[in-house]
């Protein structure tokens, strides 16, 4: 539980601010202040507390969710399994390519799973074949989505209080 | 091959980190050298066109109380793929929801993300969506580590467009 204690506190404009700003952001000049105004809280307010959720790393960014097929690029999940002595040194080098955005180790046969979001077919190709190649992997599997059903990451955020008592 | 939706000094702009301040969007144009008014423009067009999903805050979900990351991989015979994707696509828990090819000693085609507190948690939720969407053959593959998590980057690719 020792990480337990790290955990920034969220009070309760935190949680509202965090779902405010996934859900609703304005597209306008003053987006921070017609947030306070929903909030009833000064924007000065909104500045501070958005700031250190950064700070905290809470928020990893402010921007927009892109479309990759709408801006040329494309998607793809590969399923390795690597050699366990080696997974660790398989993650780091899979996690270099610019290509790759989400790389994890799983508790399975399959044990490495990445996905890429690459600016051409010959780009996805070209990182999956190094990927494939390196020591240690014993099978590895391109798994382009057949069909989207959904994406939608946003998070329902709650109330914490900070285990560390802060 | 169509045209991607904005040029690249647009692009750049719009992919920066928004300054946390009175007027954002006026910084990251005039830093990117564009217009408060056409970069407000962009978005919103790309927003009401679907080349931007959303625009808004990116959060770090394990930072926010979400630690286990659940992987559901589900073996759905081809007749009911639709029906049992949108069904799943349906419940607010999924994050993710992708029809994907099976290969071998691994023959679930159907993928769902689930984000929980814990893997007690996500389990409960992989139960209720199993008695749901009526599928027997199922995994659930937790991540034990995060070698990268990173938003993806469009622009600043070398030699990939004109503009």
């Amino acid at each position: 539980m020792a990480e337990e204690l790290s955990r920034p506190a969220l009070d309760a404009l935190d949680a509202q601010l965090l779902n405010a700003l996934q859900a609703d952001f304005s597209i306008e000049p003053a987006p921070f202040a017609a947030l306070a105004e929903k909030l009833g809280v000064p924007e000065s307010v909104v500045i501070r507390r958005v700031e250190a959720l950064k700070e905290a790393g809470v928020i990893r960014k402010i921007g927009p969710v892109l479309e990759p097929g709408r801006m040329g690029f494309v998607t793809l999940l590969v399923a390795m399994k690597v050699a366990p002595d080696q997974v660790e040194a398989v993650g780091r080098q899979v996690s270099e390519f610019q290509a790759v955005t989400h790389n994890y180790q799983r508790d399975h046969a399959y044990n490495l799973w990445f996905t890429m979001v690459a600016p051409s077919q010959e780009e996805a190709e070209r990182v999956f074949k190094k990927a494939a190649a390196l020591p240690g992997v014993e099978a590895a599997y391109p798994l382009p989505a057949l069909r989207r059903f959904k994406v939608s990451v946003r998070f329902a955020v709650k109330e914490r209080k900070g285990a560390g008592g802060a | 091959m169509a045209q991607p939706f904005f040029d690249e000094r647009m692009l750049a702009a719009l992919e920066r980190d928004l300054p946390v301040t009175h007027r954002p969007f006026r910084r990251l144009a005039e830093e990117a050298g564009l217009g408060e008014t056409e970069v407000l423009q962009a978005i919103r067009s790309g927003l009401r066109s679907g080349a931007i999903r959303r625009y808004g805050a990116l959060l770090a979900h394990r930072e926010i109380g979400f630690e286990a990351n659940a992987m559901i991989v589900w073996q759905v015979p081809e007749e009911r793929i639709e029906e049992a994707g949108a069904l799943l696509a349906a419940d607010a828990r999924v994050t993710h929801c992708y029809q994907r090819p099976t290969f071998p000693g691994f023959p679930y085609n159907l993928y769902t993300m689930v984000h929980a507190a814990t893997r007690d948690e996500a389990m409960t939720i992989v139960a209720d969506l199993a008695k749901r969407v009526n599928v027997e053959q199922f995994d659930v593959i937790f991540s034990l580590r995060e070698f990268k998590k990173a938003s993806p980057t469009y622009s600043g690719w070398e030699g990939r467009r004109g503009a």
